[in-house]
């Protein structure tokens, strides 16, 4: 007995010895969490639980909002967005100018800011993160395949035929130069977003490849700095004391990783937290609870996505108007938000949301009406028009923010176009690929077919013309793969509005092109999903956003 | 006896060269880790980048050889999602694990033995059924639905325990081992060891369920096998103590199965306990690990894997060595 019960010791000693062996060489670290916040009103500290850990907290390189939800704090860039829109307003830069051609941007730089660890921002600190994204030969670029949103939003990087970016320029200390290979109205909503974003140069040299990451630091100028990153258990911001502009409240914010969606609303109800994020928001039931709860505030955020059915305009039989008329009123969009989203969605009739400019408040969209779709595909059918039988309907396998339940939406819709009498073959291939593949680079394998887009830099084009610029063929193609844009009118519209630099011209052009849109029903927008945030009822002062849940100015009561 | 272990330990090296080869080839057949990596606003182009600087496009033979030999010079790789060392996040997320795990194990051993023991003993009794029920329910309770019941009545209703995480936010532990209990205490820390011992007991009793049901019932049937046997008769012949026979007699002898079930389930808990982590918010190595292989961040996988094999080679080992030091009969040539 005495010797068994020597066996279990050792085991714990043998895993103890296991776990300190590799901590002998390194030096002790400090953990340090947040002292205790006494009953002081600067001293106030913010919990906000979401999913999962940041990846990196260098923005450049991260594509998630787990990563980016904390950088938009420590990091401003020239521009952002005004609070609850896409707008973009001044930040590190006061005012810009552009010029006649659009090719030349001038940005004055805001005086008297610093960064994070002291250095000055200006004109050299500009020049210096501009040229590590877009340079592949700065010794402080880290590869092509890093700066993903980099190449994604530039459209390629220095000596790349395709880059929108053509040159960085240094004018005085507080000025800078932008010049362009070709004009980007949408250039002001791209510097807005988080992925550019300056960091310090000094601490990116000192640092070189642990910039960033949990070994490493995170410098920027914003009214955040980054005190504390426990790796999958949380992040501490604590207050910039020397930030240029209004001085938050908040002593601390505490991003808190809690994986699983009921628990972090248990931790909500019990005080233990101070807000759920809108990308880890539990399920429709604890919805209802969390309404019913005195605590507990919930707030939907304005919809920055869309979910459509699209059509195969490479098809002949949807090339017809009256073929697409028809399944435009058969689809009953407010029984699919009813039923499958819990009071977090609005119908869309557009392909971009309305929180957005440039959409077309005006269109009015076209009624739920089986008998009418009907007579239009009668007319159709009159015409000589072939409709398939079955039409082969791709059906995303995979939940994404605007489409939470794909499948069984893809059956209501599956139901509504038969009761008009067009019968289809749901497919799902796997997802991304060739689900995807099959979509963008063939294009010859489906009449209709559901996906959707969450929005990157606030600005129109990146909605529409990501769906009708002919950039991808899921809508149409030339037969060889080829992109082939649905409308060469309306193609033609959005490539002229986005060299547009007249704000009020741009805007309208957009509105035109909603309403084109929607005449020619090129696609039959789904919906618009408006995710919530949920926050204890003492937290006060949120501005709901369509891009990015921004706590700098909340105050706990 | 040395020699054994020795060529147990020997015995290791083609165990773990066969997991990790076998490892990488299955993350490399369930997809393109580029894809997975880049994420969907990648172009081909930085596709490309992204395998070619990863090493992607050479034969799978070379990759995997390039793997030993950075891992025969100490080097577990670079996180492809965090750009951390391996090694570094390692150091992290094992000892969270082990710290649960063990919390885990000492409340199965120290619940699971006596109470077997104690059915065994009353045989078809109440206290008999009682504990085979109970064991029955923890068995097949779903770990996730236990975890949120705890949550819910421990921790929001009664208030008793904090729902998530190692630490309360505000409390500050200078760490060595990152093993938090034993951290706070080398450092002599005593709020910190409060409240790393109130965060840690609702995950602990939540992952215990299951490894104490186990050793109940193992325990259990061992004890009716040995009470059976002539030498308890003999013992309590000799008029001992009945204690002393249950005790010293028959549970001793019992406890050869059980010890194996201990080793297993400890080996199992090591592996992480992921649904435990999720729920409770634990940072520890089954969160790690699956969310490399969803995003395919292999040289965390193969880390992982490297780590379980280890352990479970390790623990077998300790397990057997029990055996010769519990059964002096059992002698390793």
């Amino acid at each position: 007995m005495r010797k068994t019960l020597l066996v279990l010791p050792l085991i714990v000693a043998l895993i103890i010895a296991a776990c300190a062996m590799p901590a002998a060489p390194p030096p002790a670290e400090e953990v340090k969490a947040p002292e205790a916040a006494p009953p002081v009103e600067e001293e106030q500290t913010l919990i906000f639980a979401h999913s999962a850990d940041a990846g990196t907290l260098d923005p450049a390189l991260e594509t998630s909002a787990n990563s980016l939800a904390p950088a938009s704090h420590i990091y401003e860039g020239l521009t952002t967005f005004e609070p609850g829109g896409t707008t973009p307003i001044p930040a590190l830069a006061t005012s810009w100018e552009v010029s006649e051609d659009g090719l030349e941007w001038i940005f004055h730089l805001r005086e008297g800011v610093t960064f994070h660890d002291g250095t000055p921002f200006n004109a050299d600190a500009v020049v210096f993160n501009f040229e590590r994204w877009w340079d592949p030969d700065h010794p402080y670029n880290l590869g092509k395949d890093q700066f993903i949103y980099w190449d994604y939003m530039f459209q390629g990087f220095k000596g790349d035929e395709t880059s929108v970016l053509a040159g960085v320029e240094k004018i005085d200390d507080m000025t800078v130069k932008l010049i362009l290979n070709r004009p980007n109205a949408s250039l002001l909503n791209t510097l807005a977003m988080e992925n550019f974003r300056f960091a310090s140069p000094k601490a990116i040299m000192e640092q070189g490849d642990k910039y960033g990451t949990a070994e490493g630091r995170a410098v920027g100028t914003g009214p955040f700095m980054l005190e504390e990153w426990v790796k999958e258990d949380h992040i501490t911001l604590v207050r910039n004391e020397n930030y240029w502009g209004k001085k938050p409240t908040l002593k601390r914010i505490i991003y808190r990783v809690i994986p699983d969606p009921s628990a972090a609303f248990l931790a909500l109800q019990a005080g233990e937290i101070d807000a759920i994020s809108l990308w880890s928001s539990p399920g429709p039931d604890e919805i209802a609870q969390a309404k019913a709860d005195p605590n507990i505030q919930v707030i939907y955020n304005p919809a920055f996505n869309v979910g459509y059915l699209g059509l195969n305009h490479a098809k002949p039989w949807l090339q017809n108007i009256n073929v697409r008329l028809a399944i435009a009123h058969a689809i009953d969009k407010q029984a699919i938000v009813d039923t499958l989203y819990p009071g977090d969605a609005e119908p869309a009739k557009e392909f971009m949301p309305p929180s957005l400019w440039g959409y077309n408040h005006e269109i009015e969209d076209y009624p739920y009406d089986p008998e009418l779709a009907k007579q239009y595909l009668q007319k159709a059918i009159d015409e000589g028009v072939e409709i398939p039988d079955p039409a082969i309907f791709y059906v995303m396998p995979v939940a994404r923010a605007y489409f939470p339940q794909p499948q069984q939406t893809g059956e209501l819709i599956q139901s509504m176009l038969a009761e008009i009498g067009i019968n289809t073959e749901i497919r799902s291939p796997a997802w991304p690929d060739p689900y995807l593949s099959d979509l963008e680079e063939d294009g010859t394998k489906h009449d209709l077919f559901m996906l959707g887009w969450v929005g990157d830099n606030g600005d129109p084009d990146n909605f529409l013309c990501v769906f009708f610029c002919g950039g991808d063929t899921s809508f149409n193609n030339d037969g060889q793969g080829g992109g082939l844009p649905p409308d060469e009118e309306i193609a033609q519209l959005l490539r002229d509005a986005v060299a547009e630099t007249d704000f009020e011209t741009r805007k309208a052009m957009y509105e035109e092109a909603n309403r084109l849109i929607h005449e020619r029903v090129l696609g039959v927008p789904i919906v618009h999903r408006t995710p919530p945030t949920l926050f204890r009822a003492n937290i006060k002062g949120y501005v709901p956003s369509p891009v990015r849940e921004i706590l700098t100015y909340l105050v706990k009561e | 006896m040395g020699q054994y272990i020795l060529r147990r330990l020997v015995l290791l090296i083609p165990v773990l060269i066969g997991v990790t080869f076998f490892a990488y080839g299955m993350l490399l057949l369930t997809g393109d880790p580029a894809s997975a990596l880049a994420g969907e606003h990648a172009s081909p182009e930085m596709r490309e980048a992204l395998r070619e600087r990863l090493g992607l496009n050479d034969p799978l033979p070379i990759q995997y050889g390039r793997f030993l030999l950075r891992l025969l010079q100490g080097d577990l790789g670079t996180s492809v999602m965090t750009r951390s060392p391996v090694a570094a996040e390692l150091r992290q997320f094992f000892p969270a694990t082990v710290e649960l795990a063990l919390a885990a194990m000492i409340i199965a051993v120290l619940v699971g033995i006596p109470l077997g023991a104690l059915a065994g003993y009353k045989h078809n009794t109440f206290i008999d059924l009682g504990t085979m029920f109970g064991s029955l329910v923890g068995v097949s309770m779903p770990i996730f639905w236990l975890g949120l019941m705890l949550l819910y009545v421990f921790a929001l209703k009664l208030g008793w325990f904090p729902t998530n995480g190692r630490l309360d936010p505000g409390v500050s532990l200078k760490t060595i081992t990152n093993l938090y209990i034993l951290d706070s205490i080398l450092t002599g820390n005593a709020r910190a060891l409060v409240s790393a011992l109130h965060h840690l007991a609702l995950p602990a009793f939540a992952l215990a369920t299951i490894p104490t049901a186990f050793i109940a019932r193992m325990t259990r049937s061992a004890m009716l096998d040995v009470l059976g046997e002539d030498y308890v008769r003999t013992a309590r012949a000799k008029g001992l103590d009945e204690w002393v026979v249950i005790a010293r007699h028959a549970l001793k002898n019992a406890l050869l199965p059980v010890v194996t079930v201990i080793g297993l389930q400890t080996g199992f808990l090591l592996a992480g306990a992921i649904l435990t982590e999720t729920i409770f918010a634990w940072p520890g190595m089954g969160r790690w690990i699956v969310n490399a292989i969803v995003a395919r961040n292999f040289p965390v996988v193969q880390a992982g894997v490297l780590v379980f094999a280890v352990i479970f080679v390790f623990i077998n080992l300790i397990v057997d060595i029990a055996y010769a030091w519990i059964d002096p009969r059992i002698r390793y040539q």
